[in-house]
């Protein structure tokens, strides 16, 4: 099962990460060369593009290449300005669509060919623009190779919102950019996708956010101990206990309400979570859903809040929405690509619950028998053990998170053994370490978390 | 109103057990093993042991060939094909094949996976001893060059196993393969090569028709002592290339100047027939008496990686076309510094020789490969 320990938070965490470097193409050199990953969206287009500096620092003109801190300014518009000259997108009649550098980043980058070197990350976006279809353009890439011929830009693809490739699935491999010797030129990338459609995106929304509530026992374990007391009412001296079977309307009137409840608080942060307004550490949301699901199990064993279950469905529905958009973001692909993955998601999610809350219906009809106490009780108490697991293997990594953040990029100084290498990818925020090329040299059998981990720490 | 619609709990339950299917994990990761074409782990023929070619010894090898040339090397294959087992055999012997013959790399076999034939750990010390004579028999004898520049790259490997710990890097990891059966008629070709190494020469009825492509390259580039003596097999190229190129007047040098930097050479492995459309730099036949011989000097290093009579036929033909031959730079022309590089042009000649950075050990490190537009794999496609 799933809830295994450090599994549901290393599979729904991490997973996605770790795909993403156990498929990291064949294609790839050992070499400090160029990767671009491409993301096309209903009408944009997005370019993540990672340079190893020290090949940059060879090709920019200015006489500071060599050792000044590229990210500090004025080096860093220049560097900026440089990407911009040397980076276009064409429309499918040759007309040049505008395009933007959103930002840049400095990584450390590690290979076991070169060892260990700085590396710049450039996320490029060509936003919606009169005749630009991000299905059929074409990029012409310069940086670096008109300097550096020997060098070359492998190109990827991470999403494609209609062919259905919503998430971080991982990129595949889609070509490369080198430089002609023949021609003495560097030819357009050209991109040219099958025809794909809007539904086939959306429908990868819904089924992403059906999978992701269905796939988390955590999310559910919440809602049913909210919904196992539905159908019943504190009492007893200072309502301390529960008591059975209420009635039918006053059983749906608190099932619907409760449902409802949540449904608002996470559509609402989901919302909000997968636009960027709000952003909670990933690790610190792990653990709040962990405890939520421990304050609702405690409650449906003895009464801690009755007749305020909607609010807490509410309350911490909006933090199950948080842990729901840490999917979504990160895309940058423009607002229509984004509206409809959060509308297809959310779908998802409502399917998914409402399929949980079916499954609660047979908890409301044998809640009138004397018994029930004793499994509600039990399930309960199974949910509690459950609930501790997880606060407790959620809450190692969180400690180490906050080192992590003061060294920002750097080494992971922590006991690697403690965790699954899922969560370990997930704070180095991005799959591109060359981490394939360490698992590939590892030993027949070896572990591939065990390896992931070392290289991290080396 | 105590009895329980059983129809009505059905569905419910239905969709539980969905839920609970749903709950299966994924799978662990890396239970999948690698991408489809991915390295995965080192074969076990890299046996990541050391086999100091200069201890070997042939004389056994060299008393059972007696011809000499093209003679000896079919002899030397065929004793050495008849002492191997039927498993190293069929790795030893392939079929011709310039696909085949394309498979080399600078890289060791810890990153390049593709190369074939049977490493020189796998094999007893008689079978190495006739590796050896094979060598000797189908490189050049002078110091430094040929045989000898060989077995310094392969204890450079040595070097480096020891010194980066990573047991990948041995000298017996280098691979041997005959594409195409070593005979009187027909072609074939010796395939030799590992970590910064390529050799391939290709004959065809007794005669040589390639020498190319050759792959040397040498980390780290200062002289190292291992397996028993000094080693800096690239020394002589980068000293030849270097006063060469020092020599040129200083308007010689500003039209030798290449404005791109190179980090690499261009037409590597895996790039057949990459060349720049027109040949860059100063024209050869532009030079002085005294320049161009110290450029043909610096040819001599390539081309006498052969035996002597076939250095011989390719330098002739070179001294040739060497009029039309360019020469061309990037970087200082001392060839000192990281990111020098020089090429050599020619209508058939193409040489290049790259300073890159240390990668494994501080410091500087050669790339260089020797091609012939029409006679690399001996001109088949």
């Amino acid at each position: 099962m799933r809830w295994h320990l450090g599994w549901l938070a290393a599979a729904r965490l991490g997973v996605a990460a770790l795909v993403a470097v156990m498929s990291a193409p064949a294609l790839a050199h050992p070499m400090p060369n160029t990767e671009i990953s491409i993301s096309l969206g209903a009408d944009s287009a997005v370019f993540d593009v990672a340079v190893p500096a020290p090949e940059l620092r060879l090709a920019l003109p200015q006489p500071w290449a060599r050792t000044a801190d590229l990210l500090a300014e004025p080096q860093r518009s220049a560097v900026a300005q440089y990407f911009d000259a040397h980076f276009s997108v064409r429309a499918a009649g040759g007309v040049e669509v505008p395009h933007v550098v959103r930002s840049i980043t400095r990584w450390e980058a590690h290979d076991p060919d070169v060892g260990s070197y700085e590396e710049l990350r450039l996320r490029i976006e060509a936003p919606p623009a009169p005749g630009f279809d991000p299905r059929n353009f074409s990029l012409q890439y310069s940086a670096v190779i008109h300097q550096v011929p020997n060098h070359f830009a492998l190109v990827y693809l991470n999403r494609d919102f209609y062919a259905g490739r919503i998430a971080n699935q991982g990129p595949v491999e889609f070509g490369v950019i080198r430089y002609d010797f023949s021609r003495d030129a560097i030819p357009a990338f050209e991109v040219t996708m099958a025809s794909g459609s809007l539904w086939r995106g959306l429908w990868a929304a819904v089924s992403l956010g059906f999978m992701h509530v269905l796939g988390g026992l955590d999310h559910l374990l919440f809602l049913a101990s909210l919904l196992i007391v539905a159908p019943l009412r504190a009492q007893g001296g200072r309502g301390w206990q529960w008591s059975l079977f209420q009635g039918w309307p006053y059983t749906a009137r608190r099932f619907l309400g409760i449902s409802l409840a949540f449904t608002l608080g996470h559509s609402l942060s989901l919302l909000l979570g997968a636009y960027e307004l709000v952003h909670v550490p990933r690790i610190l949301v792990e653990i709040a859903i962990a405890g939520s699901v421990l304050l609702a199990a405690v409650h449906a064993i003895r009464p801690l809040f009755a007749g305020q279950e909607w609010k807490v469905a509410a309350g911490f529905g909006l933090v199950h929405g948080l842990a729901f958009s840490e999917t979504l973001t990160g895309a940058g692909l423009g607002h229509l690509t984004q509206a409809l993955t959060v509308l297809g998601f959310n779908l998802g999610v409502e399917g998914a619950q409402l399929v949980a809350m079916a499954c609660a219906v047979p908890l409301l009809y044998v809640s009138r028998w004397r018994w029930f106490h004793v499994l509600r009780i039990a399930l309960m108490a199974i949910t509690v053990v459950l609930a501790l697991i997880w606060i407790a293997d959620r809450s190692v990594p969180a400690f180490h998170v906050n080192t992590r953040i003061a060294q920002r990029v750097g080494q992971l100084d922590f006991d690697a053994s403690r965790f699954a290498a899922g969560d370990i990818l997930q704070m180095q925020r991005g799959p591109r370490e060359h981490l394939q090329t360490s698992l590939e040299h590892a030993p027949g059998g070896a572990d591939a978390r065990l390896v992931l981990v070392e290289t991290l720490r080396r | 109103m105590n009895r329980i619609p059983v129809s009505a709990a059905a569905i419910p339950l239905l969709g539980c057990a969905c839920l609970l299917l749903a709950q299966q994990p994924p799978g662990p990761p890396g239970a999948g093993g690698g991408p489809p074409g991915g390295l995965g782990p080192i074969p076990s023929y890299y046996t990541n042991r050391s086999v100091p070619l200069g201890a070997v010894d042939t004389v056994a090898a060299d008393r059972a060939c007696t011809a000499r040339g093209h003679a000896k090397l079919v002899c030397l294959a065929d004793l050495l094909k008849k002492d191997l087992s039927p498993e190293l055999l069929a790795r030893l012997q392939l079929p011709y094949s310039v696909k085949d013959a394309g498979k080399w790399s600078n890289f060791p076999p810890i990153v390049y996976r593709d190369r074939v034939g049977v490493t020189l750990g796998e094999m007893s010390p008689a079978q190495e001893g006739i590796v050896k004579s094979l060598l000797k028999e189908a490189t050049g004898i002078a110091v430094g060059e040929g045989y000898d520049e060989i077995e310094q790259i392969l204890n450079a490997d040595d070097f480096l196993k020891d010194t980066t710990r990573n047991p990948g890097f041995a000298s017996g990891n280098f691979q041997i393969a005959f594409l195409g059966t070593p005979a009187a008629k027909g072609t074939w070709q010796f395939y030799f090569g590992g970590h910064h190494l390529q050799f391939s020469s290709t004959y065809r009825d007794g005669a040589m028709i390639g020498a190319t492509p050759s792959f040397r390259g040498v980390e780290p580039f200062t002289q190292i002592k291992q397996n028993g003596r000094d080693n800096a097999p690239m020394a002589q190229e980068h000293a030849a290339f270097a006063t060469a190129l020092v020599a040129l007047s200083p308007a010689e040098q500003s039209r030798a100047k290449l404005s791109q930097t190179y980090t690499d050479i261009i037409v590597g492995p895996q790039r057949e027939g990459t060349y720049p459309g027109t040949k860059a730099g100063v024209r050869v036949g532009d030079l002085s008496q005294d320049r161009r011989a110290l450029l043909l000097r610096a040819i001599e290093t390539y081309v006498g990686d052969i035996d002597p009579p076939d250095a011989a036929t390719f330098l002739a033909k070179y001294r040739k076309e060497l009029a039309d031959t360019y020469v061309s730079f990037s970087g200082t022309p001392s060839l000192t510094a990281e990111n020098d590089y020089v090429r050599v042009d020619g209508p058939s000649l193409w040489i290049e020789f790259s300073m890159q950075p240390g990668r494994l050990v501080p410091g500087i490190h050669p790339h260089s490969v020797w091609r012939d537009r029409s006679a690399d794999y001996g001109g088949n496609k």
